[in-house]
């Protein structure tokens, strides 16, 4: 680094030595004088928001949509919750009466096909109607009992029932196809409803967590103990949900088993549409959060139409400042979250949260539209501000060159190194004068006498041989009375000669006419008058 | 000067290059297609497999994504079609793609809202197809339902306890290649059932189940020269009262299943051992039966052809629906057509087939594809499904139901009241203790008319 830097030291004094057109320096310094206005206009437009305006603008928007997402979920969340609390209420009671009946308690139900039958058979008309009237996609009831204790894997098998919606579409279908999941195939028949394609008897909790742990747990309210599982794969089939687990409480406090309700992945995909906006394909997701990295694959997402995003992927998230990034392996998103409390006893103290997603490949194509907008008129402006310097710099050179050249080529007259420039027109007077003493003192005349000794010269060509003759005369020191007797002329012929003379060598008296002569012989120039 | 205006130009283009580099990019939001289909119902779907595999090759490079909103049956998908269409109250938007029988296109309002593939495929595209596929697609001269994958209707044996049964009574497999021999079967089964526990009354179990009796009927009647269709109604021409006669001794003494659901569904919990079925329905057979007492039991399931009438042709029902596309905008309509030719090329049609217990549509799929891909198939249930496959193609005439605007309603109203009188047949006959079957049979078959003729 320090070497590189002496290399640039060393560069700029060798450029500092090299001798730069006038105007190219000019140019130079108009330019940089740009380059700053520029960078001080960035930094302001940086400093009151101007760039970060479409970051805030899409923070707003998604701030927005993530409120209403939040509420909305709260609120159906809520309604479940109070209807799967209504139905554990009411399937105690249920259960309860039946056992009173029998006289016994709830592990005297094990191993009892028949009793689990009857309890079944009472609790199925619960189930359907909290299916019929929650907004989900289905509802279950487990027993805290087997129908075989003696078989393999008893201990995570219980008796239940479990009630689906098979042709699940956009909306709440009006006529839904309600599918036997778990439960006795003979209370299905019963009401002529369908097995599911991948039925069984009865539930495996070791495949809902945190179901076992509940119904080991004691109570005295259901409200206690709610939660949400994760999200599950629905074993052998292509679908997963999440449930809701609400224990079901006899008086005693003995949990006789739980009940709930579920929102499958596709049902979640048809309630939460995305939304088309302005930043692109918003997706609504309720995932848990867990090591900075949002856990789409424990969580539901809405439509995701108009994106990738893939519900078996979980995101890394890189906080920001109007945003966090969200990255999956391949595609990156961008958005926001608020964390949401949706069960009274976390499961592996899960923390939930609700986000918003967008491609933020959307957004790039988005924010680029408006930053091309910004750079073609950056650059106009530049071009322009470059072709007016150049102009300037042009306007202002052109002048003193011209005078340089001059000075080049010898023509000094005062009017001619006119620049308009105070400066330079001061040091092309400076250098006039300076020059103008140095030729004086090699004894050379001042100019404007020298003009005046070659016109004074160049007029004695008009004169006639007589008049050359008599000139001769006054040259040679004789006076006007001696000319009569040197030339055999008389008095006023000279007289007549003498007029012309002075008017063809533009003199008005004798005197002149001798100072000339005195000057030229002077300046060693006589010959040239003869 | 040169190079100013050098400089300049640079300058200008590279300007321009920033701002339309990103401009491009526009083009890479996907278009989202929505499909509704049947291929894999409740269970794992290999068609959303292939649409994952389309999105994430194909898909991406040309910014197409398939999304799956419903995977129902085709009665449903059927009545969400014309809801949507009909644009009832409460119905779902149609989506780009559905599955659908011809039947439920000409019970569209307006058909037009289709596209013709003809439109799509050219000329060599289309020659490809297997032609009788084709043809059924076909309706009122517009090619609207692409086939993809077709089945027939296959026999499919719980071979584990159908051993058990033939080594105790004597009853082979074989006897189950005809109708006769397998109602025989199923009467001796319930019989043999009902002698398990003699202490209870009546409690027979049904060896026999068929997912559709309508089809059984239809096939049946047609495949002894009777005619099961008269117009818009049903013959009921003597053909057919044999057909009933036979179904019906069996049904009355216990040796039927006649509770709605599927096939699969009895075959799961034991209440049966046979059934016949759509081929489809190989991927929702379970290996595993369940008992009331939630014991369980891994068994075998073995696919052979359909039986057919002693004195009768071999005959069997030609299954499986095609995809319509709705038509909206030309870059939508476009997308669709995409994923469907890419579905249907040999390869991907032959791994989409095979897995979910088709045929595959196209000549080139079959001939070639397919018989390599059969080695592939490790499971028994799905080798002897190709092998039965392969059995019925060679020796069997495949029969395609008419294009009848009522053939849905008539469908439901059969399967319906025929499980329902057998099922009263079954009862007179255990209140008559175990007497008068003849007349049981003639009663039910003219309660059963009455009730069609309706």
């Amino acid at each position: 680094m320090l070497k590189k830097l002496k290399q640039i030291q060393a560069l700029n004094a060798l450029a500092k030595k090299r001798s730069v057109g006038m105007q190219r320096k000019l140019m130079l310094y108009w330019v940089s004088m740009i380059l700053v206005i520029f960078a001080a206009v960035i930094f302001l437009l940086s400093v009151t928001g101007i760039f970060s305006r479409d970051d805030k603008q899409f923070h707003e928007v998604v701030e927005v949509h993530l409120i209403n997402t939040k509420d909305r979920l709260e609120g159906h969340l809520e309604n479940l919750t109070a209807q799967s609390l209504n139905l554990s209420k009411e399937l105690s009671r249920e259960i309860e009466e039946t056992l009173m009946q029998e006289g016994i308690s709830m592990e005297d139900v094990n191993d009892d096909p028949e009793l689990l039958f009857r309890i079944q058979e009472a609790v199925y008309p619960f189930v359907r109607t909290t299916l019929q009237t929650a907004d989900c996609n289905g509802a279950y009831a487990i027993l805290n009992a087997t129908t075989n204790t003696n078989l393999d894997g008893s201990n995570h098998s219980r008796s239940g029932i479990h009630l689906r919606y098979s042709n699940l579409s956009a909306g709440q279908p009006v006529t839904p196809t309600v599918v036997y999941f778990r439960g006795i195939p003979d209370i299905a028949r019963q009401k002529n409803i369908e097995l599911h394609n991948r039925w069984n008897l009865e539930f495996d909790i070791d495949q809902i967590p945190g179901c076992g742990e509940l119904l080991k747990t004691s109570l005295n309210r259901p409200a206690e103990g709610y939660f949400w599982s994760t999200r599950i794969d629905l074993k052998n089939t292509w679908e997963s949900t999440m449930l809701l687990c609400v224990p079901i409480v006899g008086s005693d406090g003995t949990i006789y088993g739980v009940c709930g309700v579920e929102i499958g992945a596709l049902y979640f995909q048809f309630s939460y549409p995305n939304t088309e906006g302005q930043f692109g394909s918003a997706v609504s997701v309720l995932a848990p959060i867990k090591d900075n990295r949002l856990l789409l694959s424990k969580g539901l997402i809405g439509n995701v139409s108009g994106t990738y995003l893939d519900a078996s992927e979980d995101l890394l998230i890189h906080q920001g400042y109007y945003y966090n990034e969200y990255n999956a392996s391949d595609e990156q998103y961008i958005g926001l979250h608020q964390i949401i409390s949706i069960s009274n006893k976390e499961v592996n103290d899960t923390t939930w949260v609700v986000a918003i997603l967008m491609p933020q490949e959307n957004y790039i194509i988005y924010t680029a539209s408006i930053r091309q907008t910004w750079i073609i008129f950056a650059m106009i402006l530049f071009l322009i501000l470059l072709a007016f310097s150049f102009f300037l710099a042009r306007k202002f050179v052109k002048p003193i060159i011209l005078s340089l050249k001059r000075f080049q080529q010898g023509e000094i007259t005062e009017q001619s190194i006119y620049s308009g420039i105070s400066e330079v027109d001061e040091l092309a007077e400076f250098l006039n004068a300076r020059a103008r003493n140095q030729r004086l003192e090699q004894g050379e005349l001042p100019p404007n006498i020298a003009d005046l000794f070659d016109q004074f010269i160049e007029r004695k060509n008009s004169l006639t041989e007589a008049e050359r003759n008599i000139l001769r005369y006054y040259i040679d020191g004789y006076e006007i009375a001696d000319i009569p007797e040197l030339a055999f002329i008389s008095m006023s012929t000279v007289r007549k000669h003498n007029r012309n003379i002075y008017d063809k060598l533009g003199v008005t008296s004798r005197d002149e006419l001798m100072l000339y002569i005195d000057l030229l012989r002077r300046c060693d120039r006589i010959q040239e008058l003869i | 000067m040169k190079k100013i205006r050098i400089i300049f130009m640079i300058t200008v283009i590279s300007f321009f290059c920033a701002g339309c580099s990103n401009i491009s990019k526009n083009d890479e939001a996907p278009i989202t297609i929505t499909i509704w289909h049947v291929y894999g119902g409740q269970v794992d779907s290999p068609l959303n497999d292939l649409i994952d595999q389309f999105n994430q090759t194909v898909g991406k490079e040309k910014h197409i994504n398939v999304q799956v909103t419903s995977v129902s049956n085709t009665n449903t998908i059927h009545e969400l079609v014309l809801a949507s269409a009909n644009k009832e109250p409460g119905a779902p938007e149609l989506p780009d793609i559905f599955i659908s029988y011809p039947k439920t296109v000409l019970a569209l309002p307006d058909d037009s809202i289709l596209i013709d593939y003809k439109d799509y495929f050219s000329d060599d595209e289309l020659s490809a197809f297997i032609p009788v596929f084709l043809e059924e697609g076909i309706v009122n001269g517009r090619l609207v339902v692409l086939p993809v994958a077709k089945s027939t209707e296959i026999m499919f044996v719980n071979k584990t306890i159908f051993d058990r049964f033939s080594q105790s009574t004597g009853v082979t497999m074989d006897d189950l290649n005809t109708w006769e021999g397998l109602y025989e079967a199923a009467e001796i089964y319930a019989e043999w059932t009902d002698a398990q526990t003699p202490d209870v009354f009546g409690d027979a179990k049904a060896m026999f189940v068929h997912d559709y009796y309508f089809n059984y009927f239809q096939v049946g009647v047609e495949s002894t020269q009777g005619n099961f269709f008269d117009g818009n109604t049903l013959a009921f021409d003597p053909a057919f009262e044999k057909t009933w006669e036979l179904l019906a001794r069996a049904a009355i003494k216990g040796g039927i299943w006649l509770k709605g659901g599927y096939a699969t569904e009895s075959l799961r919990t034991g209440d049966s051992i046979v059934s016949v079925a759509s081929s489809a329905s190989v991927l929702y057979y379970s290996d595993v039966v369940t008992y009331p007492d939630n014991t369980s039991e891994d068994i075998t399931i073995v696919s052979r052809p359909c039986p057919v009438f002693e004195e009768g042709e071999k005959m069997v029902m030609q299954r499986g629906a095609g995809f319509c596309a709705v038509k909206s905008t030309p870059e939508k309509e476009q997308a669709s057509i995409t994923f469907l030719k890419w579905l249907v090329e040999p390869k991907h049609n032959v791994e989409f087939v095979t897995k979910a217990g088709y045929m595959p549509v196209t000549k080139e799929a079959f001939e070639n594809e397919l018989p390599e891909a059969i080695k592939e198939l490790k499971s028994v249930k799905y080798s002897s499904l190709y092998q039965a496959y392969m059995d019925t193609q060679r020796n069997y005439k495949f029969y395609v139901p008419p294009q009848l605007d009522s053939y849905l309603d008539i469908e439901m109203a059969f399967e319906d009241n025929v499980r329902t009188q057998l099922e009263l047949g079954r009862r007179y006959y255990l209140a008559n203790n175990k007497a008068s079957i003849d007349k049981i049979i003639s009663d039910r078959f003219d309660e059963f008319k009455e009730m069609m003729e309706q």
